[in-house]
C-alpha cells in the first residue's frame, strides 16, 4: 500500500521538475511528495475499527469460558434452590404465634410513646455520656502509651548508665499518675451509662424482648434471606464484580481449588503439588441437595464414602485426582482429561464439547466404569477393598489362576504356585492324557483353569500343526523322564458312587469345587468356588486308588497341597472316588494323537541348539542326537521359554525367574509401549491389558515372526466379567507415592489374617467381612457353614485356635452333612486367623475374662426365660441327632458348648438384636422393644432378662466358671 | 488422485525434492522475465492457494497443515515466494529501464520527498495496529491452553526443533552434531555479518537490480530459499516419527523403517578398492578424507582464483578473496555432502567415531 502511486496503475509519473521551497504549511498541499496519503486514512480507520472488533472479542471470549459459563449457571440454580427453600421457610412460620407477638409489639410501642418525654431525656444523657466517655477513653489510652514510651527511655537509659535516668524515671510516675487518673474517669462514666441504660430498659425493655422472640420465630427465613443475598446481591453489584474487564479485581466467579497436602504430581527432577481445580465446574458435587442436579453440577453419588466432610475419604483432604485422575489444573473439559465410558458417551461428549483424546496426557481420568482401579493406589493391603467388588473379583482371580507366576505383581508375593506338583507327574497321569490336555485343556473340561499354549491365535496355522504336537510331546516326555515315584497305599474301588455323589455335594466340597459349567447365582459370583480344580470327568485323568487317596488324605499325597482333609471315613473316600471316576470324558479319551514329526523337532531342537552356538555346530550336534534326546532336550527348553515353572513346580526349574513383564507399575505403562499390532484398538491402556487377557497373542495376527519370537502368554478363556475385573487390578497398580496419611494401612494382623483368609478361600464357605458363602447355593437353606460376622467379638480365643486346628474334635451341629475342613494349620497359622478375627473386631486377644458374676435369683429367672422362650426347640443339649419331625435345618448350634465357645457379652449382643449381627439369622428377636423387656414376658429391664439367660446358659447348662455374686446393689 | 499423490510423494523425497527446487530456481533465474512477471504471478499464487485447498481434503496432509505449530510455516509457504517475485519483479524491471536508456525507477521518485510523518510513521502505525489484531485472533483461535507436563522420559516422536531452527535439524542428517549444530551456525551468522566487507561494490544500493548483481542474487536465493528455507519446509511436513521421510499425503507411521547402509569413504577405498581391511591407525584409515578436505578448503581456492574467480580474486585482492571462497566453500559443502550421500550412500568423508571427529 505505500507504494501507491497518485496516478495509479503502477506508473512512475514523469519526473516534475524540482518543486520551489516554498513553505508549503499544510503537508496535503505540497505538490513534491512521492506519496499520497488519503488512502492510509481509510486503512487506518479499517485496521482501527478491525483492532476494536478483535479487542470485544478477546475480552468476550474471556467473559465466556466454559467454567465462567458453569459459575454463573450453578449460581442461578442456588439461587432458585435458596428461594424455594425461603418460601418454605416462611410457610412455616407460626403465624398465629407471629401475630400474638405482632400485637404485643404494638401495645409495648404505644406504652413508649406515652412516656416519650421521658425516654427522650434518658435517651439524651446516654448520648451525652457516650460522647464523654469516647474522649476519656481516648485519653487514657493516648497517656498509656506516652507511659510505654517513658519507661522504655527509662529503663534503656538506667541500662546504658545515663545520667538522666532518674529524670526519666520522675516523668514517667508522673504520666502514670496521670494514666490512672484517665482510667477512674473511663470507669466513673462507664457506671453512669451503665445506670442510664438501666433506666432506659425499664421503658423499652419489654419492647426488645417481644422483637427478640418475634426474629426467633423467623430465624431460619433470616438466614435463608441472608444466603439468598450472598448469592445474588442484587444486579449493580454482581454486573460490576463480574463485568468483562472489572472481573480483573475481584470476582466471585473464580477459580476454585483444593490443595491436596503432600500429593505431588511426581515430574522428573520436579515434584509439583497436586491442585484440583475441579470443583470449579463441579461446584455441587459435595452438596447433598444437589444428586439430582444435571452435571457437572451433580452431587457425588456416594457422599457418606467420599468428598463429605465425615467420610473416609474428605474431599479437603483427598481431592478428585487422587482417585478419578485427570489433569489436575486443566479447567476445560477436554484438556481435564475426561475418559468416555463407551462409545456412546464418546459421540455425545464429541457432539457437546468437541471432546478428544488427550493423547500426551499420561494420566487420563480413569472412565466411571474402571474407577475402582484407582482404590489400589491406597488400598494395596491383602482383604477387599470397600465399595470396588470387581476390583475384589479381579484379585481373587489373579491369585486363583497364578498371573503372578510369570509377572511380578505387588501384593503376590511368596504365594505357593498355583498348579500341582509335576515333580511325580508319571504316578497320577498318563502320558496320552498330558499330551491331550496340553493341546486343549478345555477339550477335557469346560472350566478348565490351566491356560492353553498351543493351537492359539499365533500358532494355530495348518503350518504349525507339526511343530506345536512337536513341542507337547517334548514337554511331555521331559516331564516323565524326571518324575519320581510317589509311594501311595493301596486305594480302595469299591465305593458307591451314588453315595459318593451326595457326600461331595453336601460335606462342603462346593465351597472350593464344581462339577462342569458353575450356575451363576443372581447377586453371587461364586468364583470362589473356581478355587480348587472343576471335578468334571475326573475319571478320565486319574485312576480310582489314586482319587480314594487324595480324598481320603490329601496331604498325604501332595504335602503342599491347599486341599484340606474332610475327615472321611474310608467308606466315604472309597465313595467319593466311585462317584468321580465315574464322572468321564469319552470324547477326550477317543482323541487321536499325532506323534512327534521329526523335522519339525530337528527345526526345534536346532534354534535351541543354535544359541550360543554356531549354525554349523548346532547342525553338527543335532545329527549326533536320538529322538529320545531331541525330545528331551527341546523339552526342557520349551518349559523355560513357555515358563510352565510359573505354576508348575518342575525339577530343575525351582529358582528359575518368571518370565513375564513385570506389572508392578501396569497402570503407568505408556502406551506407546504397548504393542497394539494390526488391530483396530483405541489406542490405550485398558483396551490394549482387556484385549490381551482375551486372546493375549493376536497382537502376533499379521506380523511375520519367528517361532522363538511370538509372543507367549497363553490363553485362559476369560470371560468377559473377568477379564474386566482383571483389569480394573492391573490399571490400578500405578506408579506415584501416596502420602502416608491417605494410604490404608491395616495393622499386621488384619494383613495377615486376610492373605491367610484368601489362602485357603475361607470365603468358598462362610461369609466374611460381607462377602464370600459361595458354597451356600449348592446347599438347602440353614445347612450352609455360617456366616462369620463379628466372630471375634462372638468367641473365645482359646476354643478357637484349637478349633480352627482339629475342628473334628468338638462339632457344634454333629448332625450337619456339611463340616469344617481340618487343614492342619500348625500353631502360627491358627494364631494368625484367630488374631485376625479378634482385630478386627477390636477386641481383647488371647486371655479373656469368662467367669460369669451373677446370683441365684438371676439363675431362676434365666432358667424360667430360657423355658419360656423355648430355647431348647432349636437349640439342642446335646450331639443327638434330630429328633422326628425335626430336619437339621431347623437346628441351631449345640448350647452345652456355649460357655467355653462364646465370650459373655457377645450373648448379650446377640440375644438383643440377633439380625443386626447376622442378617437373615432364624434366631428370633425377643427383645424388640430393647431396653424394655415385652410384658408377657414379666416386663421390666430387657437387659436384666437377657444377662439372666446368658448366666443361665453358661453356669447351669454349660459349666463355665463363676464369679463371686453380685448383689442387687450392683 | 491417488496416482498423482503417490506422484507427489515419491517427488517430495529430499533428494528430489531439493535438485527440483534447485532446478526451479537456476530455471526461474534464467527465465527470469517469464517467471517474474506479473502474469506469472497471477498463476503461481492463486495455483498454490487451490494445490493446498485441494490438499486440504487428503486426510494426512490436513492433519500435519492445520497443526498449531505449523501455522506459522504455512504462511512463510506464502510469505517468502511472495517476497522473492516482487524483488526479482522490481529488479527486472529497472533492469529494462537501465537497458533502455533510462534511470532507474527509485532514481525518478528521488526527486520527490517522502516525508517521516505521515509517510513513514503513519505506515508503521497501521501495521503495528494490523499485527496487534491478527495476534490477537490467532491466540484466540489457536489457545495455549495448559496441557500435561513435558516428560523428558517420554518424548514426542518426532521430536523436532522450533521452526526456524528445523532448518540445521535437517543438516543433522548428513553432518555430525558439531558441524551441523555448532559450526555451520557460528558460519552463517559471522559469514553474514563478513558480507558488507567483503563485497564493498555499491552497485544495487538503494534501487532493485537483478542484472547489475546476477551472481551475488543467485547465490542468496540458493542459499536461503534452497539449504534454508527449503530445509525448514522440509523438515516441518516431510519429516515425521524417528526423522523418517513422509511424503505430504502419507500417514506416518512410527514403524516404518529405512534400512542403514552408509558407508564411510575410508571403506570405500580400503574395504572396496583395494580390498584390504581398515587400517589400524586412525590417520591412516582417514587419510584419504583428509586428504580430500583439505584439498577442498585449501587447494580450491587457489585454482578458483586462476581460474573461474580470477575476476573476483583480482577485484578482492588476497585477503578478502579468501575468506569469500571459504565462506562460499562452507556453503557449497551442504549440498555437495548432499549429493554424495543420495548418490554413493556416503556417510563420512573422515570418519573418527573415536574422537567423535567426523565430517
Amino acid at each position: 500500500m505505500s507504494s501507491e502511486t497518485p496516478n495509479g496503475e503502477g506508473k512512475k509519473p514523469a519526473i516534475p521538475p524540482p518543486a520551489k521551497k516554498d513553505p508549503a504549511l499544510n503537508i496535503s498541499q505540497r505538490g513534491d511528495r512521492l506519496y499520497e496519503v488519503e488512502s492510509l486514512h481509510k486503512w487506518f480507520a479499517i485496521t482501527s475499527l478491525l483492532l476494536f472488533v478483535f479487542t470485544v472479542w478477546m475480552i468476550m471470549a474471556d467473559y465466556n469460558r466454559e467454567w465462567k459459563q458453569y459459575q454463573r449457571a450453578f449460581n442461578r440454580m442456588q439461587v432458585q434452590q435458596t428461594q424455594a427453600e425461603m418460601d418454605a421457610a416462611s410457610g412455616a412460620i407460626d403465624v398465629a404465634a407471629f401475630g400474638v407477638l405482632q400485637g404485643q409489639l404494638n401495645d409495648a410501642r404505644g406504652t413508649l410513646v406515652a412516656n416519650e418525654s421521658e425516654v427522650n431525656r434518658i435517651q439524651g444523657e446516654l448520648d451525652d455520656l457516650n460522647a464523654q466517655l469516647y474522649a476519656a477513653d481516648q485519653n487514657f489510652r493516648f497517656a498509656r502509651a506516652t507511659y510505654d514510651v517513658e519507661q522504655y527511655d527509662h529503663e534503656e537509659a538506667f541500662a546504658s548508665g545515663a545520667s538522666n535516668s532518674d529524670a526519666l524515671l520522675g516523668q514517667a510516675q508522673a504520666t502514670l499518675a496521670l494514666v490512672g487518673e484517665h482510667e477512674l474517669r473511663v470507669e466513673e462514666l462507664t457506671l453512669e451509662i451503665r445506670a442510664a441504660e438501666a433506666e432506659l430498659g425499664t421503658f423499652i425493655g419489654q419492647r426488645d424482648d417481644i422483637q427478640s422472640q418475634m426474629a426467633g420465630l423467623r430465624a431460619e427465613y433470616d438466614r435463608l434471606e441472608g444466603v439468598r443475598n450472598t448469592l445474588d446481591p442484587g444486579l449493580v453489584v454482581t454486573s460490576f464484580r463480574n463485568a468483562p474487564v472489572l472481573d480483573m479485581l475481584n470476582p466471585s466467579e473464580k477459580i476454585k481449588q483444593i490443595l491436596v497436602p503432600n500429593l505431588f504430581n511426581d515430574h522428573p527432577f520436579l515434584q509439583v503439588p497436586r491442585v484440583d481445580r475441579c470443583t470449579t465446574c463441579h461446584l455441587g458435587i459435595d452438596q447433598e441437595g444437589f444428586a439430582d442436579a444435571p452435571q457437572p453440577f451433580t452431587a457425588h453419588p456416594e457422599l457418606d464414602k467420599f468428598l463429605g466432610s465425615s467420610s473416609p475419604h474428605p474431599m479437603d483432604q483427598f481431592g478428585c485426582t487422587t482417585c478419578h485422575s485427570g489433569l489436575d489444573r486443566a479447567v476445560q473439559f477436554t484438556r481435564a482429561g475426561h475418559m468416555p465410558v463407551d462409545e456412546a458417551q464418546t459421540a455425545e461428549w464429541e457432539e457437546n464439547y468437541h471432546w478428544e483424546e488427550q493423547h500426551f496426557l499420561e494420566t487420563p481420568m480413569l472412565p466411571m466404569n474402571r474407577i475402582e482401579a484407582s482404590c489400589l493406589k491406597c488400598h494395596t493391603g491383602a482383604g477387599d477393598v470397600p465399595a470396588a467388588p470387581s476390583l475384589n473379583v479381579g484379585r481373587d482371580l489373579i491369585r486363583m489362576y497364578g498371573c503372578f507366576g510369570c509377572h511380578n505383581i505387588p501384593g503376590y508375593e511368596d504365594i505357593r504356585r498355583v498348579g500341582p506338583d509335576l515333580t511325580t507327574i508319571a504316578s497320577k497321569l498318563d502320558k496320552e492324557w498330558a499330551r491331550r490336555w496340553l493341546r486343549e485343556p478345555r477339550g477335557f473340561k469346560s472350566e478348565a483353569r490351566m491356560p492353553q499354549f498351543w493351537f492359539n491365535s499365533n500358532n494355530n496355522a495348518p503350518v504349525d500343526a507339526a511343530r506345536n504336537y512337536a513341542e507337547i510331546n517334548a514337554i511331555v516326555e521331559f516331564l516323565y523322564s524326571k518324575s519320581r515315584p510317589n509311594p501311595l497305599p493301596a486305594g480302595r474301588t469299591n465305593g458307591n458312587a451314588e453315595q459318593g455323589q451326595a457326600l461331595v455335594e453336601s460335606v462342603g466340597c462346593m465351597g472350593c469345587h464344581a462339577v462342569g459349567p458353575i450356575a451363576e447365582e443372581e447377586g453371587q459370583a461364586q468364583h470362589r468356588r473356581r478355587f480348587g480344580y472343576n471335578l468334571e470327568n475326573q475319571g478320565s485323568k486319574v485312576t480310582t486308588e489314586w482319587l480314594y487317596n487324595w480324598v481320603r488324605d490329601p496331604q498325604s499325597v501332595w504335602h503342599d497341597t491347599n486341599m484340606p482333609s474332610l475327615r472321611l471315613s474310608n467308606q466315604e473316600a472309597a465313595d467319593v472316588a466311585a462317584y468321580l471316576s465315574s464322572l468321564t470324558n469319552p470324547d477326550f479319551e477317543a482323541q487321536p494323537w499325532t506323534e512327534t514329526d521329526e523335522t519339525a523337532l530337528d527345526q526345534i531342537t536346532l534354534e535351541f541348539l543354535r544359541a550360543g552356538s554356531t549354525g554349523i555346530e548346532a547342525r553338527e550336534r543335532l545329527t549326533g542326537m536320538s529322538l529320545e534326546d531331541k525330545h528331551l532336550f527341546s523339552g526342557e527348553r520349551l518349559i523355560g521359554q513357555y515358563g510352565c515353572f510359573g505354576c508348575h513346580t518342575i525339577e530343575g526349574f525351582e529358582a528359575t525367574q518368571p518370565i513375564g513383564t513385570e506389572l508392578t507399575i501396569a497402570g503407568s505403562k505408556q502406551v506407546t509401549r504397548l504393542d497394539f499390532g494390526f488391530l483396530d484398538l483405541p489406542h490405550e491402556r485398558s483396551a490394549w491389558y482387556e484385549q490381551k487377557l482375551t486372546d493375549p497373542r493376536i497382537f502376533d495376527v499379521g506380523r511375520v515372526k519367528r517361532p522363538d519370537e511370538r509372543l507367549r502368554m497363553p490363553n485362559f478363556n476369560f470371560t468377559e466379567e473377568q477379564v474386566d475385573s482383571i483389569v480394573l487390578v492391573i490399571t490400578g497398580l500405578v506408579k506415584g507415592e501416596v502420602p502416608p496419611d491417605m494410604r490404608n494401612d491395616l495393622s499386621a494382623e488384619l494383613e495377615a489374617g486376610r492373605a491367610m483368609i484368601a489362602r485357603r478361600n475361607c470365603r468358598g464357605c462362610h461369609e466374611i467381612e460381607g462377602a464370600g458363602g459361595d458354597i451356600q447355593a449348592t446347599l438347602e437353606e440353614g445347612l450352609a457353614p455360617p456366616m462369620l460376622a463379628t466372630e471375634g467379638a462372638k468367641t473365645q480365643p482359646l476354643w478357637l485356635h484349637p478349633f480352627l486346628q482339629d475342628p473334628g474334635e468338638e462339632t457344634l451341629r454333629p448332625w450337619l452333612s456339611v463340616r469344617m475342613p481340618t487343614f492342619y494349620f500348625d500353631e502360627v497359622e491358627a494364631a494368625t486367623i484367630g488374631r485376625y478375627f479378634s482385630a478386627f473386631d477390636e477386641v481383647e486377644y488371647p486371655f479373656i475374662e469368662t467367669s460369669i458374676a451373677t446370683n441365684d435369683e438371676r439363675l431362676q429367672q434365666g432358667a424360667e426365660l430360657f423355658r419360656l422362650l423355648q430355647c431348647e426347640r432349636c437349640h439342642p443339649t446335646s450331639d443327638a441327632p434330630p429328633p422326628p419331625g425335626v430336619t437339621a435345618a431347623d437346628l441351631a448350634p449345640n448350647l452345652q458348648l456355649g460357655h467355653e465357645r462364646l465370650r459373655p457379652e457377645w450373648v448379650v449382643r446377640w440375644l438383643t438384636n440377633p439380625q443386626q449381627i447376622m442378617p437373615g439369622t432364624r434366631m428370633p428377636t425377643y427383645y424388640p422393644d430393647f431396653p424394655l423387656a415385652p410384658p408377657e414376658l414379666g416386663g421390666g429391664s430387657a437387659l436384666t432378662h437377657i444377662e439372666a439367660i446368658r448366666d443361665y446358659l453358661f453356669l447351669t447348662i454349660g459349666n463355665g466358671q463363676r464369679a463371686p455374686d453380685i448383689t442387687e446393689d450392683d | 488422485m491417488e496416482f498423482i499423490k503417490d506422484v507427489i510423494n515419491y517427488l517430495a523425497a529430499p533428494k528430489y525434492l531439493i535438485v527440483l527446487a534447485a532446478a526451479l530456481l537456476f530455471v526461474s533465474v534464467k527465465y527470469r522475465s517469464i517467471f517474474y512477471s506479473d502474469k506469472a504471478a497471477l498463476i503461481l499464487f492463486p495455483g498454490m492457494f487451490a494445490f493446498l485447498g485441494v490438499s486440504m481434503l487428503d486426510e494426512n496432509f490436513y492433519l500435519i497443515v492445520t497443526k498449531p505449530d505449523n501455522v506459522p510455516i504455512v504462511g512463510m509457504l506464502f510469505l517468502i515466494p511472495f517476497f522473492t517475485w516482487f524483488a526479482m519483479r522490481e529488479g527486472i524491471r529497472n533492469d529494462e529501464r537501465v537497458a533502455s536508456g533510462k534511470p532507474v525507477v527509485e532514481k525518478d521518485e528521488s526527486a520527490k520527498k517522502v516525508l517521516c510523518w505521515p509517510d513513514l510513521v503513519y505506515t508503521e502505525l497501521i501495521c503495528m495496529v494490523v499485527l496487534t489484531f491478527v495476534l490477537i485472533g490467532w491466540s484466540i483461535m489457536i489457545g495455549a491452553p495448559i496441557e500435561e507436563a513435558a516428560n523428558p522420559a517420554s518424548t514426542p516422536n518426532p521430536s523436532k526443533a522450533p521452526w526456524y531452527f528445523l532448518g540445521l535439524q535437517e543438516m543433522l542428517v548428513y553432518f555430525d552434531p558439531w558441524l551441523a549444530g555448532v559450526v555451520f551456525p557460528s558460519l552463517i551468522v559471522g559469514g553474514l555479518i563478513a558480507i558488507p566487507y567483503i563485497d564493498t561494490n555499491p552497485k544495487g544500493n538503494g534501487y532493485y537490480t537483478f542484472k547489475e548483481r546476477s551472481w551475488e542474487i543467485t547465490t542468496f536465493l540458493f542459499g536461503f530459499l534452497i539449504l534454508w528455507v527449503l530445509l525448514v519446509i522440509l523438515g516441518t511436513f516431510l519429516r515425521g516419527p524417528n526423522w523418517n521421510f513422509f511424503g505430504p499425503y502419507e500417514y506416518w507411521d512410527v514403524h516404518k523403517l529405512e534400512a542403514l547402509v552408509n558407508i564411510n569413504l575410508s571403506e570405500y577405498i580400503w574395504v572396496k578398492a583395494l580390498g584390504t581391511g581398515l587400517p589400524s591407525n586412525i590417520l591412516v584409515r582417514e587419510s584419504f578424507g583428509f586428504i580430500l578436505v583439505l584439498a577442498y578448503l585449501l587447494v580450491t581456492p587457489i585454482i578458483l582464483a586462476k581460474t573461474l574467480f580470477k575476476q573476483f580474486y583480482e577485484n578482492l585482492g588476497p585477503a578478502r578473496y579468501h575468506v569469500m571462497v571459504f565462506l562460499l566453500l562452507s556453503m557449497a559443502a551442504l549440498p555437495i555432502k548432499m549429493v554424495l550421500r543420495w548418490l554413493f550412500n556416503l556417510k563420512y568423508i573422515i570418519g573418527i567415531p573415536e574422537y567423535f571427529f567426523n565430517i
